[in-house]
């Protein structure tokens, strides 16, 4: 999620870093083999229909609902992971308690499981007769087969983005900092939000674009739990399935490539705050 | 204000950083910490500053106990050794961290914090450097930067964990005077670390000289250094050579080495170990003590070493140039010793062989 391309300023200046051209070369061929050929076909494929359908097709209620529905939802997961994936990753690493590792290990879980096995769980776990589903009913709150569903499946495939990115930089932190702070006057609260969120706050953003990267891709674990209704919790991912099912292969490009682009802009945008946050600390 | 350090004790598991220590500090002073590496130093610094706290003991600022006291509230100035920057703020705003973490009611205003930080900033020679971030500035600069945030809490103690352990030696040189002024314009009680002799005998009112966690000998750098109490004290201190000795009702019989006839050694009887300072020995020519071997000059003195006839290894002496030059000696010449004065202590007492030269814990 760093776009790397920016960072390095080459020319005139020599670097003790050699082989910048040789580097730059490799990574834009490879980048091109592997992501920018494949995107440009999509975006030639949605090309062979003409402006006004795309706009009708971009603008339909169902598309939008569901562009809506998947943007929206995976923003909300991925804050949601940003705040408890934090907090999961400080626990780890500045309390000792028992089973510290085995806890350490389970945070791994939502990365290796297939996506449709944790569907599946999630699903029989929220629904109206499931364990948890069944605590809630009482208070007439509705998980499975609702938006609020789809949250919950994010929010378990994102958190080990999150809690990952964040550790090592909590790890390398160093307690002196706070303890300067300590001796300069300051309360613990005000050493949370001036000394430690602010060094952590850039890698806070980047866990936070990985989850949400990965949650507007996700299908398999959301596809169970969410109901899929259209104009309710229909999202992106499974209305372009649902079109390439149909042969309507422009239909589903055309989709795929509103997605794309929203996404480039929305980790675009994380990106310039993550530099922003990190300006003095370097 | 003045610091009271009492039965103090510091246990890592089984390993015991501080011993039993007591220190008081009056009011004003500027007190040097000295000692080897482990020795308990920082330990003792961070528990007098509320950073980390004894197993046993108490600790009182100005008469009363602070024990229950985080170090928010002891107000203490701290300079940590590797000076613990926040590397995502300025220079300025590190400097103003102090004044911008108070409760609304005593919180300076912007236009004062401003005013406050950059007289400090004045004070501390780094004022252009306001507006840089902490990662651009050297050695020396960063270690300014701690001293001005440290300073901007208007701590009635200060405290600096080795202030110029990471400089170069010119740098070095220069804040330490320019410490040792500071000190004396604000009139704080001021405790720093270091294991370098020199600085704690240039600097301070009275050095503590530390042990294995436990406090050696205290007094000022005069008492110290005139009258170490102990062997640890005055390998300690600087070069020394060991010789074995009897003393006989005040008179000592170093073989090897003739003894001033003037010079007595006071509650003393029997065998022992002369420590004697390379400076307090002089080669004479004439004589058949010992072979002198490698030469070091280094300005105004010279120094160089004895190898001793009677097989008790060699001895380390220093002498003035002009005098040296006088007596014309040379390497390979045969010389005598004689050793003006002098400390003997009991055998049990040092460790290791009480043969020849040692060189000080500071150069090792
Ligand atoms: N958190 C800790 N856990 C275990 N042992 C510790 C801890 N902190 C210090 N020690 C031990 O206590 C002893 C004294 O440490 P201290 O840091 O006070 O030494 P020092 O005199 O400051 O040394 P230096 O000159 O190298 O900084 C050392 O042997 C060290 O290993
Ligand atoms: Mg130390």
């Amino acid at each position: 999620m760093t776009f790397s391309l920016f960072k390095s300023n080459p020319g005139s200046r020599r670097s003790v870093i050699p082989g910048f051209g040789i580097t730059l070369g490799l990574t834009i061929t490879w980048l091109s083999l592997i992501v920018l050929i494949p995107l440009a076909g999509l975006f030639l494929k949605s090309a062979t229909l003409s402006f006004d359908q795309i706009v009708a097709i971009l603008t339909s209620p169902r598309t939008l609902s569901a562009l809506r529905v998947s943007f929206g939802i995976s923003l909300g997961a991925a804050a949601i992971n940003a705040v408890f994936g934090v907090i999961v990753a400080w626990i780890l690493v500045r309390y000792d308690f028992p089973f510290k590792r085995v806890a350490d290990a389970f945070v791994d879980i939502p990365f290796a499981l297939p996506t449709a096995v944790a569907g599946i769980a999630l699903t029989s776990l929220y629904a109206p007769n499931g364990w948890i589903g069944s605590l809630l009913e009482p208070l007439g709150i509705k998980v499975a087969f609702t938006p609020l569903g789809i949250l919950v499946a994010l929010v378990f495939i994102g958190l080990p983005f999150v809690v990952r990115t964040v550790q090592p930089v909590i790890e390398d932190m160093d307690k002196e900092l706070e303890e300067a702070a300590t001796a300069l006057g300051a309360t613990r609260r005000q050493i949370i939000w001036r000394v430690i969120l602010p060094v952590i706050f850039p890698s806070i953003a980047t866990g936070f674009a990985l989850a949400f990267a990965r949650a507007v891709g996700e299908y398999g674990s959301v596809i169970f739990i969410a109901g899929n209704l259209p104009l309710v919790s229909e999202i992106a991912p499974l209305l372009i399935v649902i079109r390439l099912n149909e042969f309507a292969y422009a239909q589903a490009t055309t989709i795929a490539a509103a997605m794309l682009v929203i996404s480039f802009v929305l980790l675009f945008i994380i990106n310039l705050l993550q530099r922003w946050s990190a300006r003095y600390a370097r | 204000m003045s610091i009271e350090v009492k039965n103090v004790s510091r246990v890592y598991g089984s390993f015991a950083a501080l011993n039993n220590v007591s220190l008081s500090v009056k009011k004003g002073e500027l007190i040097a910490l000295l000692g080897p590496s482990g020795s308990g130093k920082t330990t003792l610094l961070r528990i007098i500053a509320g950073l980390d706290w004894p197993d046993a003991g108490d600790i009182s600022l100005n008469g009363k106990s602070v024990i229950g006291e985080g170090a928010s509230e002891r107000g203490v100035g701290f300079v940590f050794q590797h000076y613990a920057l926040f590397k995502h703020l300025s220079v300025f705003e590190n400097v103003a961290f102090g004044l911008r973490v108070r409760p609304r009611a005593t919180r300076p205003s912007n236009d004062e914090i401003k005013d406050r930080v950059m007289r400090l900033l004045k004070l501390v020679q780094i004022d252009w450097l306001a507006d840089r971030s902490v990662t651009q500035l050297s050695g020396g600069q960063r270690q300014r930067v701690a001293l001005a945030r440290a300073l901007a809490i208007e701590p009635e103690v200060l405290m600096l964990d080795e202030p110029f352990g990471a400089l170069d030696a010119k740098v070095r040189l220069e804040l330490r005077r320019w410490m040792r002024r500071l000190h004396e314009e604000m009139g704080m009680t001021t405790i720093f670390v270091t294991h370098d002799q020199e600085e704690a005998m240039e600097l301070a009112d009275r050095v503590v000289v530390m042990g294995q966690g436990k406090i050696e000998q205290i007094g000022t750098p005069q008492q110290i250094y005139g009258h170490p109490i102990n062997p640890f004290v005055y390998e300690f201190l600087g070069q020394v050579n060991r010789l074995p000795c009897t003393v006989a009702g005040g008179v000592a019989t170093i073989p090897g080495v003739a003894v001033e006839p003037s010079f007595r050694v006071r509650q003393f009887d029997g065998p022992g170990v002369a420590y004697i300072r390379p400076h307090d020995l002089e080669a004479t020519p004439g004589k058949d003590d010992g072979v002198v071997r490698v030469l070091a000059p280094s300005g105004p003195t010279i120094k160089f070493e004895v190898e001793l006839k009677n097989g008790n290894g060699s001895v380390e002496v220093q002498m003035n140039t002009g005098r040296f030059e006088a007596l014309k000696i040379a390497p390979g010449m045969s010389v005598g010793l004689i050793a003006h004065t002098f400390k003997v202590f009991d055998p049990s007492q040092v460790d290791g062989e009480a043969n020849g030269t040692t060189s000080s814990a500071a150069h090792a």
